[in-house]
Formats: structure tokens, sequence, C-alpha cells
């Protein structure tokens, strides 16, 4: 599991960091993808990223990479301006997508032969770390494979192989396990934690997948429309929900529970001689005294505690609503 | 600039282009191709006028050079292209690769195919014509320098417009060098050309160059003023066109590298 334990020097520091796309008609507006946001990343932390579809995740991930021009603001690693200093800072920075691939005809060991040369390694410290991910990933057998050969679970391995290849201090890592049957997403998992364990890797990790989020990340940044609007371990984030579910196993008066749940305007949902209810924790009380005055009887109750999910689905659904507000107003 | 990040990008041009087997197909097939038809369409000429230029040889010569320019442009517009079908251009450049590293593997790889396929060809001619090509000395050699900076100049213009526009630019990628081709005088002497279209063959570089061949050929005298103003265009023409593409590539980071794959 995570190491609470960090040292506490930022390895990459982002001040105001915007991004405003030119309207694509004469009819729309320059769209802000980026808006004014800041943050830091500490040496050995893993910071997650988080936030709907079009929220400003990849178009961040993009900046820090260099491979897309900022409209203002400063990225710095290491204390030193990105601009400025470009080759030097992505020297010790890797990088992993599921969205970008390798020269499809070369081979795994030529792939990484070019990419560890890019990043300066020697040829008999290359051999060594080539070796190295082959095993941990248990892919030997594909080191003379073309690229185009491989399924997606293993050209995920090589992509982070590739990115963790030069032993960088900071990788940035987007959705490292979408598309992926979940025990390779659980290798990939225990890879990134190992790597932060053993080197004290910085790592950025944009994903989808919320329990994997909560599981790997020691910060989760929260991006919507362009901001953030949060920035906080995962539990804290969870429990900004006020929701929970609660689970009641009904053995007399399902209809009443049901009406009861209408008429106070509660989210349920019914599984047989079960029901759940979305509830405001403060409120569990009242609910349960109401039910009993209406006769209702259960057997089991079980109390829910809000998740990184709901929270990611609240706003989600707040983002939704801003786009409709803004659309009618445009 | 560091040498190892140009060795890195030259390893894998060369490993995806030169040694793949399906695309040096393509470097020895078409000019053997063109060397063969255009020869034989020289013999025809040579054997109606007896006795006059050696059409032949200007033919051979002007054909195997022309071979040469394609190949370098290829070798820099098609590479860019086969980064974006790739999928590879964001993970290149999200090391700390410079787009300066990137043109100087691909300049050095259109150079190692323009002496290539100029290596090709002056052994077809002689095996299928006994036309030893390198009777023209040092002119042969300066023809390949020459021919090969025009071509990085027509591969850097179809790579500016993929680079900044994407995919759908990458017709540009071998019809960028055919496009100058009527004017540039390589068949035939620019004064069979109507007026206007000298006008646009004086202002490219290799037109000077094939004119000089001519010349040479004709009256064994070497060319000096025409390769001078050859070389003069060919530099002007390559430093607009490094400009060019440097700025396409800024441009194109301004609107995400990411979009174009």
């Amino acid at each position: 599991m995570k190491d609470k334990i960090m040292n506490t020097s930022s390895v990459l520091t982002v001040q105001g960091l915007t991004k405003i796309f030119p309207p694509q008609s004469k009819e729309s507006a320059p769209f802000v993808a980026v808006d004014n946001i800041s943050f830091d990343l500490k040496k050995g932390e893993i910071l997650g990223l988080l936030g709907p579809n079009g929220a400003g995740k990849t178009t961040t991930m993009h900046m820090l990479l260099s491979t897309l021009k900022p409209t203002s603001g400063s990225i710095k690693y290491f204390g030193k301006d990105f601009v400025t200093h470009r080759s030097e800072c992505l020297q010790s920075v890797g990088f992993a997508s599921t969205y970008i691939n390798f020269p499809k005809d070369l081979t795994v060991e030529e792939n990484f032969y070019i990419y560890g040369t890019l990043y300066g390694l020697k040829k008999a410290l290359l051999n060594e770390r080539i070796d190295y991910f082959l095993r941990l990933f248990n892919i030997e057998h594909l080191r003379r494979k073309k690229v185009v050969t491989l399924s997606a679970g293993q050209k995920t391995r090589i992509m982070l192989g590739k990115a963790f290849l030069a032993n960088p201090q900071v990788v940035l890592l987007d959705e490292p396990t979408a598309s992926l049957d979940p025990d390779v997403a659980h290798d990939v998992r225990e890879f990134v934690l190992q790597q932060k364990r053993e080197y004290e890797t910085a790592i950025f990790f944009a994903s989808h997948n919320m329990d994997e989020v909560a599981y790997v990340c020691d910060r989760v940044l929260v991006l919507a429309q362009g901001k953030i609007i949060a920035c906080d371990t995962p539990e804290k984030l969870a429990s900004s929900v006020d929701i929970c579910r609660v689970h009641l196993v009904v053995g007399d008066g399902l209809k009443r529970t049901v009406a009861f749940a209408l008429e106070h305007g509660l989210e349920h949902a019914i599984f047989e001689r079960t029901i759940e209810i979305k509830i405001d924790e403060y409120k569990i009380a009242d609910l349960l005294t109401g039910l009993a005055q209406a006769g209702v009887s259960y057997s089991q109750i079980a109390v829910e505690k809000p998740t990184l999910e709901d929270y990611f689905i609240r706003i989600s659904r707040a983002s939704q609503l801003e786009n409709m507000r803004n659309e009618q107003g445009a | 600039m560091e040498l190892h990040r140009i060795k890195a990008i030259f390893y894998r041009l060369v490993r995806a282009d030169f040694l793949n087997a399906a695309k040096m197909f393509d470097d020895i097939f078409w000019p053997s191709v063109d060397i063969l038809m255009i020869g034989m369409m020289a013999v025809w000429f040579q054997n109606s006028q007896p006795g006059g230029v050696n059409i032949l040889l200007i033919l051979l010569v002007n054909d195997t050079l022309w071979q040469s320019l394609i190949r370098a442009n290829h070798a820099i517009a098609m590479n860019i292209l086969a980064e974006l079908f790739d999928k590879n251009l964001v993970n290149l450049f999200s090391t700390p690769l410079v787009i300066g590293e990137w043109l100087v593997a691909g300049m050095s790889l259109a150079l190692l195919k323009a002496f290539f396929v100029t290596l090709l060809c002056s052994v077809l001619c002689l095996i299928f014509y006994g036309t030893n090509i390198f009777v023209l000395g040092p002119l042969l050699f300066v023809g390949v320098i020459s021919l090969f900076m025009f071509g990085l100049i027509t591969g850097l213009f179809s790579a500016s417009l993929i680079i900044y526009g994407g995919q759908r630019y990458q017709s540009a990628a071998w019809s960028m060098c055919w496009l100058v081709a009527p004017f540039c005088a390589v068949f035939y002497p620019l004064a069979i050309l109507p007026a206007w279209m000298q006008y646009i063959g004086l202002a490219l570089p290799p037109t000077y160059f094939f004119e000089g061949v001519r010349t040479f050929v004709a009256s064994d005298v070497m060319p000096y003023k025409l390769l001078a103003i050859n070389f003069l265009l060919n530099i002007v023409y390559l430093g607009g066109a490094l400009a060019l593409f440097r700025s396409a590539f800024e441009k194109s980071r301004d609107l995400g590298l990411a979009r174009l794959e």
C-alpha cells in the first residue's frame, strides 16, 4: 500500500498554468482548456489527476511534456524553468500513455535501445536496464518480437519499461491501465508503487479508475472545466461527500420503505428483499426512526461510506450541469 | 545538440527505413525501373541523331541524380509521416530530443540514400547501356550533393505541411518533388520550355545543375558559373526550408503534437 512518509522537496512546480485554444470557427469563442492551475509534486509522491472528460487532464499532461505550449504560466522541474531548460529537465522525466505507441516495425529490444540512447544511457547500463525490465515484467521471450505483434497488455508493459528505463526522478503516466485485463492492471499498479518505494520516484498519475487512484495515489488533484476544484488525499475527497448508501434487508414492509423513500425524496434501488437508500450521513438516524414508526422490520443493515467514485460522480454531474448552463447562455 | 540523441534517431530511421525490406524494395525498384525506361528512350534519341551530343550520357546522369533527389526528399518527408503513422511523435518529443537533432539524423539518412541510389544507378547504367557515368568526374559528386540539398528542401516543405496539418497532407511527401520536376530541365533543356515555365525554372536550383551537365557533356568545359548559382540558390532555399519547418513545428506545438496522431 501507499507509503505515507515522503520527502517534502518539490520536483515539479506548476504556477498559473493556462492553455487557451484559438476558436475553431468565426462563430466560436476561444476554448479555455486549462485555467490558471497551480500545484506541486514532491519527491516520492504519487499525485493523481482526476476529472471528467474534457476537464483538461490530457492538456495538462502534454504541457508538462512540452508537446503542447502553454498560453501562460510556468512549469519548473527541479527548480529549473521548463521553457529554457527543456532537454535538461526531460532528461529526468519519463512518460507512458496508453494512447501512444512505438515504431511498430522495430523489435522490443530495438525500441528500448532507441529510447535508452535518447536518454544518454551507455550501452552496458542500457543492456542491464533492458534485461531488468524484461525480467521484471516476465516478457523476456518478447525481446526480439516486433511491436506490431504484441498485445495491448504487452505493449503497456513495454511502455512502462520505457518510462522508467533511465531511472527518472519524475514519471508522468496517462491512464496506464486503460484497456488492460485486471491481472495485468494489478501488476502495473504494484510496479508503480514499487518504483516509488525503491527509488522515491515522483509520479503524476492520470486515470479514470477510481479504485486505482484511491489505491496508489497519496494526493489527488481534481480538475473540472480546466480548473482545480480540489486537491487532497483520496480519503478526504471521498469523505467530502455526505451521501452514504444504507442497505436494508427488509423482512416486512418493503412497500412502506419505498413509500417512505419517495415521500422524503431519497434515491433508492431494490434488489429482491434488499433496498439501497442514498442518504446524508447525519440523516441515517432519522431514517431508521421513521422506518420503525412505519412498522418496517429488517433483518440486516449495512452502511456504505462514500468512495472516491461517489465524489467523482458528484463533480462530473456538477460539471455537466455547468456545461449545459454555459451552452444555454451562449 | 547531443550526438547520442542524433545517433538514437539515426538508428531508428536506418532500421525502420534503410534496413527495412519493404522500404529497401522501393529504394531499389523505382530507380531501376526509371533508369531502364529513360535509358531506352535515350538510346532511341541517340540512334535518331547519330554523331550528335551524347544524349544517352546526359539523360542517364540527370536521371540518376534526380533519383538521388527523390530519395533525399523521401528520407525527410516520409519519415516524419512514419512517426505520425506509428503514433510515435509524442513519444519522441517527450524525451530530451530536440527537433534539430531529429533533422540532423534525417539529413544523414538522406545523404546515405542519395549516395546509395547514385551507386545503384551507376551500376545499372554500366550493365544495361555500357555507360560509365563516372566519366563526369567531380561533377557527379557535386551533383549528388546539390540534388541531395534540393531533396532536403522539397522534403522539408512537405514535412512542414505534415507536421502542421497532419496526415491529410501525406501526399505532399511523395508529390512535392514531382511538382517542380517539369520546370527543372531534368530530361530536356530549359530553352524548350514556354517562357513562363522558363521563369519558374530559373528560380529553381536543380535547373542550373542539369543545364551544367548538358554544357559539360557538349563542350567538356566545367560550368562553374551555373554550379555557383545552383549552390547559392540551394543554400538560400535550404535556409528558408529549415526556418519554415522549425516554425511549423513550433506552431504545431501551440496546438499540441498529440492531435496529429
